[in-house]
């Protein structure tokens, strides 16, 4: 049943692609970062987004909170049902992951892990690395890689990569921004991850003629940071780390207004039908 | 014969007069054994000020107000850190004072890290013939030089200058920013 939900949206992925492009001229966009199991901020998300004319989860569904199956399912339903939903990988959208930070455990307390995980893991190799919208908004979980640094390129990246292996994969879904680093520089997370400053990104914001990237991949107390002038923007979602759980709203008109919700602690915040526009 | 900081626990070659970590002076073996903690009046040394990462960017380290501009001096930023309020910061440290200073996690070191990866006692920084060195002290999560391609494991006294990027244990990074030595 749980992975028929999984299968459904293999299927409906169809042949996998790297980038996602997607061209929506009106209305506005909402992007989630991290929810890590944080079912009800991806409820309040997609129920706050009903005039939205796309939600993009950018990755890390699962592994920390307390419901990163039903998350996972919940999310992955929403995109079956909907093609504005779309699911973006993170970095805990992989076998590296999983068994380290809580999602293996979770299956396996449900009885569900041998059953469940290898369609969880074919998922995650199909789930692109990143969603370009409209040529100029570009949605990653972790940041730019070192090498390619062309979209073009990243056209061209492997799918159905579980970790990914694959060394650029692996750092779209892995790298943070830092205002003080020049170029690349390898991070702190581990082997194969990179820090990436404002002259790197710059030059690939305008290579490929990106006015703002939305990541996520890193706490922030406020549930959002800018960086590099306002043209990067980490998106964070989960309360998992003690801070605010926010999303990000973008028109898609030309001025790309932007406006941060902070979800609400409370219970019965919005109204049905939710509609705070 | 080597011996040990009352005031921060180091141990200290026999010819250092005072702590080369924490710069407190040496207590003969005499007094120690009295328990009587007199310092040496001769190298007693101002306690260092608390660390240079809770002060003002730009700060130095021992004499916020009063250091002449002629005095030694190296400059980081703190570019990756485990605390989001520290990126970014500028921490200036005073040689002029004591030709070697401490880094660290505990708060008797000079330049103190919050990072549960960087050992209490972790690296020390040296003048020495107008250049500074950088030597592990023996840290759990190492002390590492980045070569321009990956961050490489500091195993003895190495040189560091402008630019220099070093990696404390495995969550801190800072750049060297401003070098002076006089």
């Amino acid at each position: 049943m749980m992975a028929d939900t999984l299968d459904r949206y293999v299927e409906k992925l169809g042949h996998p692609v790297p980038v996602r492009k997607m061209v929506v001229e009106t209305g506005e966009a909402a992007f989630v970062g991290d929810t890590h199991g944080a079912l009800d901020v991806s409820s309040y998300a997609l129920a706050v987004s009903r005039n939205s004319a796309l939600v993009c989860f950018v990755g890390d569904l699962v592994d920390r909170g307390k419901n990163q199956l039903y998350n996972l399912l919940f999310v992955v339903e929403s995109a079956i049902i909907s093609r504005r939903v779309v699911i973006v990988r993170g970095n805990h959208e992989s076998t590296l992951t999983n068994d380290y930070y809580g999602f293996s455990e979770e299956l396996k307390d449900l009885g569900v892990f041998d059953q469940l995980y290898p369609h969880v893991v074919r998922l995650y190799g199909r789930l692109p690395y990143a969603l370009l919208l409209n040529n100029c908004i570009l949605a990653v979980h972790g940041g730019i890689a070192s090498d390619p640094s062309t979209l073009h390129a990243w056209d061209s990246l492997p799918m159905d990569d579980p970790e990914p292996s694959d060394s650029s994969a692996f750092q779209i879904l892995w790298n943070d921004p830092r205002e003080y680093v020049d170029g690349f520089l390898p991070g702190t997370r581990g082997e194969g991850t990179y820090l990436f400053g404002p002259d790197a990104f710059n030059e690939f914001a305008q290579k490929n003629g990106i006015k703002l990237l939305i990541r996520a991949h890193e706490v922030k107390k406020s549930g959002y940071e800018y960086m590099f002038q306002g043209k990067l923007i980490s998106i964070f979602s989960s309360r998992y780390h003690k801070g605010k759980a926010a999303i990000l709203r973008i028109g898609l008109g030309p001025d790309n207004r932007q406006e941060i919700m902070v979800v609400p602690d409370e219970e019965g915040s919005i109204e049905w039908p939710a509609d705070p526009v | 014969m080597t011996w040990f900081c009352t005031k921060c626990g180091s141990q200290n070659e026999d010819s250092e007069s005072a702590c080369v970590v924490c710069g407190s002076g040496k207590i003969s073996e005499m007094e120690s054994q009295q328990g009587v903690i007199v310092q040496d009046p001769g190298t007693q040394q101002p306690a260092p000020e608390p660390s240079p990462v809770q002060q003002a960017p730009q700060a130095p380290v021992s004499r916020p107000a009063e250091v002449p501009p002629e005095e030694s001096f190296l400059e980081f930023q703190f570019v990756q850190s485990p605390m989001d309020s520290l990126m970014g910061k500028k921490v200036k440290v005073n040689f002029s004072v004591f030709p070697s200073v401490s880094v660290g996690r505990s708060p008797e070191n000079v330049m103190q890290i919050p990072d549960a990866s960087v050992s209490r006692m972790h690296a020390k920084i040296m003048l020495d013939g107008g250049s500074y060195y950088l030597e592990d002290v023996g840290s759990s999560n190492g002390t590492f030089i980045y070569d321009g391609s990956k961050f490489v494991e500091v195993k003895e006294k190495t040189k560091i200058q402008e630019k220099s990027l070093v990696k404390f244990g495995e969550g801190t990074i800072v750049k060297v920013t401003s070098v002076k030595a006089v």
